[in-house]
C-alpha cells in the first residue's frame, strides 16, 4: 500500500487530492483479466479538506478499512511540498499505525501518476519497488534514505532543515532525480542525483559510490573510482564578524574500478596523482553542494546551527547570533583526504 | 504486623524504584525538559545531589525512630490531631497520584489502542488490579514488582542503547538551556521528580529488618536518578525538536523510533504491555499505603475494607469529565507543588519530634531553638528560595 498526496487543482476550498494504492485481492486480480501486464493494484482517489477526512471518505466506499501500518511509501507532489507538508506529516503521525520507516518521496509530477506507474511496473510487491529506489543509496550513493520518522523529526527541528528523495515520472517508470531540499516544512528546490554523493559524504553515510575523474596521465581518458568513507568527517564552525566559517575534513577511501589503457597501478606517483585529482573532485562536489544549500536555498540541512550550539552556554547566546540570517554568508573550507587502497584485480592496464 | 505485610531489602528497593519508572512512563521527562530544555542534564545532576542530600537527612532523622513511619512521628510530636492532619494530607497526595496516574495512563491507552472504548472501561481494569493485589497482600505486590521492574528497566536501557549510536554532544547543548537561573533556581522545582522520597516516609515499618532502611533508600534513589538521567539523555538524542513540540508521551514516541534492522521494529506494542504491568504494580503500592494511612487514622485492624473504599472513590473520581488539559495541569502543576510541600511537611514532623526529644532531655532551650531553626531553614532552603524568586 502507498499513499499519494497532491494539491487539488479544482477547488481551493478542498486543498488535497489523496490517492491510495492498494493491492487487489488475489482472486479479483486473477478474474480481472488474463493479461500478464494487468496491474495487481487498484488506485483510489478522493478530494478532501484534510488527510483524515480523505481517508474517512476512502474507508466509506472501499470494501476494506485502510490501515496505514501497511503503507510502505508516502508520495507528495512537488506542488504540495512547496506549499508545506507539515500539517499532513503531523496528521499522519497522529495515526499510531503509521510505520515510522515508511519512505517519503517528492514527485515532480502528480503523486497519483507515480502510484499509477508503480502499479504498472510489473513488480509484485510495490513496497519492493520503493525499496529499490531508496535503498540504492547503499550501493550507488545516488539516493538517500528518507523515512517518515526522519522527515517528521527534522521538519519540526528548530535548528535545522531536511531533505527528501526527489523523483520524476518517465515513460515506463519513476526515476530518482536527486534531493528535494526543505526549509522548515516547505520544499525550496532540488538538486541532481550526483549531489546525493556530496550529501552522504557530509553526513557520514556514504557506503559506496562510483565517481569518474580525469586520468591525470592521459588527457582524454577517465578513471572510475569506488568511493567510500574511512571515518566520520570532522566539522568545525566559527562565527567571526557575523560570518560563519565552517571547516570540514572528509576522510574517504577509494578503489580504482577501471582506468582505461596504459595505467600502471604499481607506481606510487600514479596513485598519488589519482588521489590528488579525486580529492579535488570531491572537494569541488561537496563545496558546490554546500554553497548551493547556503546561498541558493538557505537550508541548514547539516544542522550547522546545532553544531555551533556547543560553543554557546545558553539558548539566548545562540538566538542572538541569528544564524538563519547569516547562514547565506557562510564561508566553507573543505579539506578532503582520499586514500586509494586497492586497484582490484589488475596491477597494470 | 502480619508477615504478609513485611518485605525484604531487594523487594523494597524494587517497590520504591517502580515509582520512578511509572513517573517516567507518565511523561515526567517532558515536564523536566519543558522547564529546563537542554539544561536538563546539568539540572538533573544538580537536583540529584540535592535529592541525595535529602535522602541522607531522612536516613539520619529516621535513625532515632526504628520501625516508625511519618505518621507515627506526627503522632509522637503533635498528638492525635497532628497525626490526623498529616495523614489526611498524605491521603490526599496519594489519591491525587493514584487518580492522575490511572486517568493519564488510561487516556494514553485510549489514544493508542482503544479509540472507541470509554475511559471508565479501562479504568475498571486498574481498579480491579489494585483491589485484588491489596486483598492478597503486600508481599504478592512486591514479588510481582520484582519480576516486572527489571524487565521494564531493561526496556528503558534498551531505548537508550537504540539511540546511542546517534549520540552527539550537540544534542545536549547549549548546556545551560535558558540560562543559569533556569537551571539552578527555577530548575529547583524539578525536585518534584524525586517523588519517590515521599514513599520513603512509609517504608520503614514495612521492612523485615528496619536497619536496612538507609541502604534501601539510597540504592532506590540512585537507581531512580540513573533511570531518569538515561531517559532524558535518550530523548534529547532522539528528538532534536524536543522542546519545540510536545508529544503526548515521549517514551512511547521513543519506543516507536527504535528499530534494529528490518526485523525488529515497532517495539512500542511490547513496551505498552510492560508499562501496563508497571502501572498495575504502582497503583497497588499506592493503594496499600493509603489503606495503611486509613488504618492508622481509624485505629482499625481491617485493611481490605479500606481497599474497597479506595476503589470506590477512584471509580467515582474517574467518572468526572476531565480533559487532557486538566490532566496535564494536575500532573504538571498541582502534583509538582504538593510533592514539594510534602518535602516541607516532612521537615516539620522531624523537627518537632527532635524538639520534643530535646525538651524531654532538658537541654539548653536556647541552643535547641537555634539548632532547630537552622535545620528547618536548611531543609526548606530550595523551596523557600524558589518562592522568594
Amino acid at each position: 500500500m502507498a499513499l499519494g498526496i497532491d494539491v487539488n487543482e479544482n477547488s481551493p476550498d478542498i486543498p488535497y487530492h489523496i490517492s491510495i494504492q492498494i493491492a487487489k485481492n488475489k482472486s479479483s486480480s486473477e478474474s480481472g483479466g488474463g493479461s500478464s501486464q494487468s496491474s495487481a493494484y487498484s488506485i483510489y482517489s478522493v478530494d478532501a479538506e484534510s488527510l483524515n477526512s480523505g481517508i474517512s471518505i476512502l474507508n466509506n466506499y472501499l470494501d476494506k478499512k485502510i490501515n496505514l501500518s501497511h503503507c510502505s511509501a508516502i508520495i507528495f507532489s512537488e506542488k504540495l511540498a512547496r506549499q508545506g507538508i507539515g500539517d499532513v506529516l503531523k496528521a499522519l503521525s497522529n495515526d499510531h499505525e503509521i510505520r515510522p520507516n515508511s519512505y517519503i518521496l517528492i514527485s515532480s509530477n502528480r503523486a497519483e501518476d507515480v502510484l499509477d506507474k508503480v502499479s504498472n511496473s510489473g513488480e509484485e510487491f510495490s513496497s519492493r519497488f520503493y525499496e529499490y529506489i531508496i535503498n540504492s543509496f547503499d550501493y550507488t550513493g545516488y539516493s538517500v534514505e528518507t523515512t517518515f520518522n526522519k522527515i517528521l523529526s527534522e521538519t519540526n527541528d528548530t535548528l535545522g532543515d531536511t531533505i527528501a528523495i526527489y523523483t520524476s515520472v518517465n515513460k515506463d517508470s519513476i526515476q530518482n532525480e536527486g534531493l528535494a531540499i526543505f526549509k522548515d516544512d516547505r520544499m525550496v528546490g532540488h538538486t541532481s542525483a550526483i549531489d546525493s554523493i556530496a550529501y552522504l559524504l557530509l553526513v557520514d553515510k556514504l557506503e559506496e559510490s562510483n565517481i569518474t575523474i580525469t586520468n591525470p596521465l592521459e588527457e582524454n581518458s577517465k578513471i572510475d573510482l569506488e568511493v567510500g568513507i574511512v571515518k566520520d568527517c570532522h566539522k568545525d564552525i566559527e562565527i567571526i564578524n557575523n560570518t560563519p566559517y565552517i571547516d570540514i575534513e572528509i576522510y574517504a577511501s577509494a578503489h580504482i574500478a577501471s582506468s582505461g589503457e596504459n595505467f600502471d597501478y604499481t607506481s606510487s606517483d600514479n596513485i598519488h596523482k589519482v588521489e590528488e585529482i579525486s580529492e579535488k573532485y570531491i572537494k569541488n562536489l561537496t563545496t558546490d553542494f554546500l554553497y548551493k544549500m547556503s546561498k541558493e536555498y538557505e537550508a541548514d540541512i547539516f544542522n550547522f546551527e546545532n553544531l555551533y550550539s556547543i560553543k554557546c552556554l545558553t539558548n539566548k547566546e545562540l538566538e542572538d547570533i541569528h544564524f538563519d540570517k547569516i547562514y547565506k554568508d557562510t564561508v566553507f573550507n573543505v579539506d578532503v583526504d582520499v586514500s586509494i587502497s586497492s586497484t582490484h584485480l589488475f596491477e597494470k592496464e | 504486623m502480619n508477615n504478609n505485610y513485611k518485605i525484604g531489602k531487594v523487594e523494597a528497593i524494587f517497590a520504591i524504584s517502580i515509582v520512578m519508572v511509572n513517573r517516567i512512563i507518565l511523561n515526567l521527562p517532558y515536564s523536566i525538559l519543558e522547564n529546563t530544555g537542554t539544561g536538563s542534564v546539568l539540572n538533573l545532576i544538580y537536583i540529584g545531589i540535592i535529592g541525595l542530600a535529602l535522602v541522607l537527612i531522612i536516613n539520619k532523622l529516621f535513625k532515632a525512630f526504628p520501625s516508625s513511619d511519618i505518621i507515627d512521628l506526627a503522632e509522637f510530636s503533635g498528638g492525635n490531631i497532628f497525626k490526623i492532619i498529616i495523614s489526611i494530607f498524605f491521603i490526599c497526595l496519594l489519591f491525587l497520584t493514584l487518580f492522575s496516574t490511572v486517568i493519564d495512563f488510561t487516556n494514553l491507552l485510549k489514544v493508542i489502542y482503544f479509540h472507541r472504548s470509554p475511559v471508565i472501561f479501562l479504568v475498571l481494569f486498574f481498579i480491579l488490579a489494585l483491589l485484588i493485589s491489596n486483598i492478597i497482600g503486600l508481599r504478592s505486590i512486591a514479588k510481582t514488582i520484582s519480576i516486572v521492574l527489571p524487565i521494564t528497566v531493561i526496556s528503558i536501557l534498551f531505548s537508550f542503547g537504540a539511540v546511542f549510536d546517534t549520540i552527539s554532544i550537540d544534542s545536549f547543548t547549549p548546556i545551560l538551556g535558558d540560562g543559569y537561573k533556569s537551571v539552578f533556581v527555577n530548575g529547583l522545582t524539578n525536585l518534584f521528580s524525586f517523588s519517590i522520597i515521599v514513599f520513603f516516609f512509609f517504608f520503614k515499618p514495612l521492612l523485615k529488618n528496619s536497619f536496612d532502611f538507609p541502604k534501601v533508600t539510597i540504592i532506590s534513589f540512585v537507581i531512580s536518578w540513573i533511570l531518569l538521567l538515561l531517559t532524558i539523555l535518550s530523548l534529547l538524542i532522539a528528538f532534536p525538536a524536543i522542546y519545540a513540540s510536545s508529544n503526548l508521551n515521549f517514551l512511547y514516541s521513543l519506543a516507536r523510533k527504535i528499530e534494529l534492522g528490518n526485523f525488529l521494529q515497532r517495539l512500542d506494542a511490547l513496551f505498552i504491555i510492560l508499562w501496563i504491568l508497571c502501572v498495575f504494580s504502582y497503583v497497588s503500592i499506592i493503594t496499600f499505603i493509603i489503606t495503611t494511612l486509613f488504618k492508622k487514622i481509624t485505629l482499625s485492624t481491617e485493611r481490605n475494607m479500606f481497599a474497597y473504599l479506595v476503589a470506590i472513590i477512584l471509580l467515582g473520581l474517574s467518572l468526572l469529565p476531565i480533559n487532557i488539559a486538566q490532566i496535564k495541569f494536575i500532573q504538571g502543576t498541582i502534583y509538582k507543588y504538593i510533592i514539594l510541600s510534602a518535602f516541607a511537611l516532612r521537615n516539620t514532623c522531624f523537627n518537632s519530634c527532635e524538639l520534643k526529644i530535646q525538651i524531654y532531655s532538658k537541654k539548653s532551650e536556647e541552643t535547641n531553638d537555634k539548632k532547630t531553626f537552622y535545620r528547618i531553614y536548611f531543609n526548606l532552603f530550595p523551596i523557600y528560595t524558589y518562592w522568594l524568586l
